[in-house]
């Protein structure tokens, strides 16, 4: 009898122990339903991946390509910020660039600089992988009071979320 | 010990709530930190590499856009972005915002406009009105501080 008690007092406390890590984690990263819902208010785009790191790092590079931007880079996250041993490779980022559009963009306003290059981070958690972009559209509004930008940063915005839709489907 | 596990991950969710109700702050800040270098683009960009590392960040890499958009036929100025983090910050955002690693690491552009060499930041402050949590909030006021000082020595002759 204290033997069932006990094995249902450890299984409350880790179904507890679970669901706290669960919401803590969501509160954390405020992964909305859909990444379209606050698409034209949330500084990030956000879509959980239902594939693994790899796999899903994978799938980015496809769909950047798909959508017209070169690959340019995919490190960890903290690159050059540490020894190469002690990396995080659940932190990885894919840089992606459409030169075109680039060049465009700089012609605009030089200060786009700072949203440079197009990225996507790619973060392995506990309860699954995450995939993380600025929100151009979003950020640039921000940052740059320049009309004339909107009409490139609608387009990356909407080549973002292809770009995430894809990937993470 | 589980329970000490549990109340522990009680504790970081409270603290994670409470903060995720901290009052913005203003959003009427410069959302740009600029600086005009004296010196030509190559010693600017030493100095700035050393003016990161003075300051207790590492320097992680240059990304060279010019050189990119020359391989694509397109003639432009020098354009590069300089990118610098503390291994510290990644980690602290890692538990407390992940939202917010797409921010790093930080970055620095400098480029040349007719005569001058300048270099510019997005204040990290501005982010405030995306992550208004109080403890984001100090980062992004020590970033900001950080970044000034950056700018200000990599565009100062001695």
């Amino acid at each position: 009898m204290y033997e069932v008690k006990n094995l249902i007092k450890v299984s409350a406390v880790a179904f507890w122990r679970i669901a706290l890590r669960a919401l803590l984690f969501s509160i954390a990263l405020g992964v909305p339903s859909s990444f379209a819902d606050d698409i034209d208010t949330s500084p990030v785009l956000v879509a959980k991946s239902p594939y693994g790191l790899e796999q899903t790092i994978a799938n980015l590079k496809a769909a950047a390509e798909g959508n017209n931007f070169r690959v340019i880079r995919e490190q960890s996250l903290d690159y050059g910020l540490v020894d190469n041993e002690d990396e995080n490779r659940s932190q990885r980022i894919l840089y992606f660039c459409n030169f075109d559009m680039l060049h465009e963009a700089l012609a605009v306003d030089k200060r786009v600089g700072v949203f440079l290059p197009c990225q996507v981070n790619v973060i392995e958690l506990d309860d699954g992988v995450y995939v993380i972009a600025p929100n151009p559209k979003v950020i640039s509004m921000a940052y740059i009071d320049n009309s004339e930008l909107a009409p490139a940063c609608s387009r990356l915005q909407d080549a973002y979320n292809a770009i995430l839709e894809e990937a993470t489907l | 010990m589980r329970l000490r596990a549990l109340l522990q991950d009680f504790a970081k969710l409270a603290l994670v709530a409470l903060l995720s109700v901290s009052p913005a702050p203003r959003a009427d800040e410069p959302s740009m930190l600029r600086a005009v270098s004296t010196e030509p683009y190559p010693e600017t960009m030493m100095r700035l590499q050393s003016a990161i590392e003075a300051n207790g960040y590492r320097f992680s890499r240059v990304q060279r856009v010019d050189y990119g958009l020359r391989r694509r036929g397109y003639d432009v100025p020098p354009y590069r972005i300089v990118f610098f983090g503390n291994p510290a910050d990644v980690r602290f955002l890692s538990v407390v915002q992940p939202q917010l690693l797409p921010f790093l690491p930080l970055k620095i552009i400098v480029y040349e406009d007719g005569e001058k060499v300048v270099l510019l930041a997005a204040d990290p402050t501005r982010l405030a009105q995306f992550f208004p949590a109080s403890n984001t909030v100090a980062l992004f006021n020590v970033w900001r501080r950080d970044i000034e000082k950056i700018l200000r020595q990599a565009s100062q002759s001695e």
